[in-house]
């Protein structure tokens, strides 16, 4: 890794450390072993979303070329947001691409992701069955993403009526995250999500 | 208000080079008056192009004091004695390799996203398009203030 980038890492490294955000136990960034390219990010679910109370780890990537090109973030927690895959967690935020400029850090990354998390842009969708769930059907959604916020990054919603038809096709022998994602995507509709799964 | 493109009328007898451009700017014309959401999409636009390499020459050198207790935003140090630095047309400062490398990929101050002209003839015309689209829209809600206020 060149100089630049790895300098510009430690900098960035002891900003986030000092940061008002990180007092506030809203935003983090550990490093993995010490080699300065890989970071595991953490950011707190916003208040007043479906995604509050749970915690969301990140996988950074930095490039070599940084801070001149992007780092590349994806969701290591998974969640039910339209512009972050549910199934690989990777992220739609324009300043990860075309929008990127040198001047940004990890902290102005993480800082935009926690905004994501609050106002979602289904418009420029990354998973497109969440983003049509989102505008079609906004209270599914916001069920379905404080479940998804209980199960897997701490969240304390249970739902125990999805609960129990996840249940349902556990007892069929499907897999719990399988059937947890086919009925998310069929609306917690069993019936479509059996069909879909068995077909 | 004429359209930009109206003003590019053109004779029969022009070069041939000239014919190519009118050309272009038709096609773009075309495109952009379709979709031009899309029409980013269709020259790629993934990342904005590189600043012409005349703009970064313009590009001057701000006085010693000026760096003095400051930090280049793009490395994030300080700037040490002896440190070369450009000053952006925005007044943003930065160090000249930090700005100059930046700069041969995106066209854009990377504090206040102040642009620098572009060798990119059609990203040219993408901008002068959408800032004309601008003025006109201005210009008929100015219309419609002083009609009915
Ligand atoms: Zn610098
Ligand atoms: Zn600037």
């Amino acid at each position: 890794m060149n100089n630049i980038a790895t300098q510009r890492i430690k900098r960035e490294f002891k900003e986030v450390i000092k940061s008002e955000e990180l007092a506030k136990c809203s935003i983090k960034v550990d490093l993995i072993g010490d080699s300065y390219t890989e970071l595991k990010g953490e950011i707190a679910g916003p208040p007043d979303t479906p995604y509050e109370g749970g915690t969301f780890f990140l996988e950074i990537k930095v490039p070599e070329t940084y801070p001149f090109n992007p780092p590349k973030v994806r969701f290591m927690t998974k969640i039910w947001h339209p512009n972050i895959s549910s199934v690989t967690g990777a992220i739609c935020l324009d300043i990860l691409k075309d929008q990127w400029a040198a001047a940004m850090t990890l902290r102005t990354v993480l800082l935009s992701l926690q905004a994501l998390m609050a106002a979602a842009e289904p418009d420029d969708p990354q998973d497109a069955v969440v983003a049509k769930q989102y505008k079609e059907y906004p209270e599914i959604f916001a069920k379905t993403a404080s479940h998804w916020t209980n199960v897997y990054a701490g969240g304390p919603n249970k739902n125990s009526e999805f609960d129990t038809k996840i249940q349902r096709l556990i007892d069929m022998g499907i897999e719990r995250d399988q059937a947890r994602g086919a009925l998310s995507t069929y609306n917690w509709d069993l019936e479509r999500a059996t069909e879909q799964l068995f077909s | 208000m004429a359209s930009y493109f109206d003003e590019l009328h053109v004779e029969e007898d022009e070069m041939p080079t000239v014919r190519l451009e009118r050309l272009t700017r038709e096609t773009f014309r075309m495109l952009f008056d379709h979709d031009p959401a899309r029409y980013g999409d269709i020259i790629n636009f993934q990342n904005t192009p590189p600043a012409s390499k005349s703009e970064i020459e313009k590009l001057k050198a701000p006085s010693f004091e000026e760096l003095i207790d400051e930090q280049c935003r793009i490395c994030l140090s300080q700037y040490q004695l002896n440190d070369k630095a450009l000053n952006m047309p925005c007044n943003h400062i930065f160090h000249e390799n930090c700005l100059k490398t930046w700069l041969e990929k995106s066209n854009f101050c990377p504090l206040c996203k102040f642009e620098l002209k572009t060798d990119n003839e059609m990203y040219e015309l993408y901008k002068q398009e959408l800032k004309n689209r601008q003025s006109r829209e201005d210009n008929i809600a100015q219309l419609h203030d002083s009609m009915f206020s």
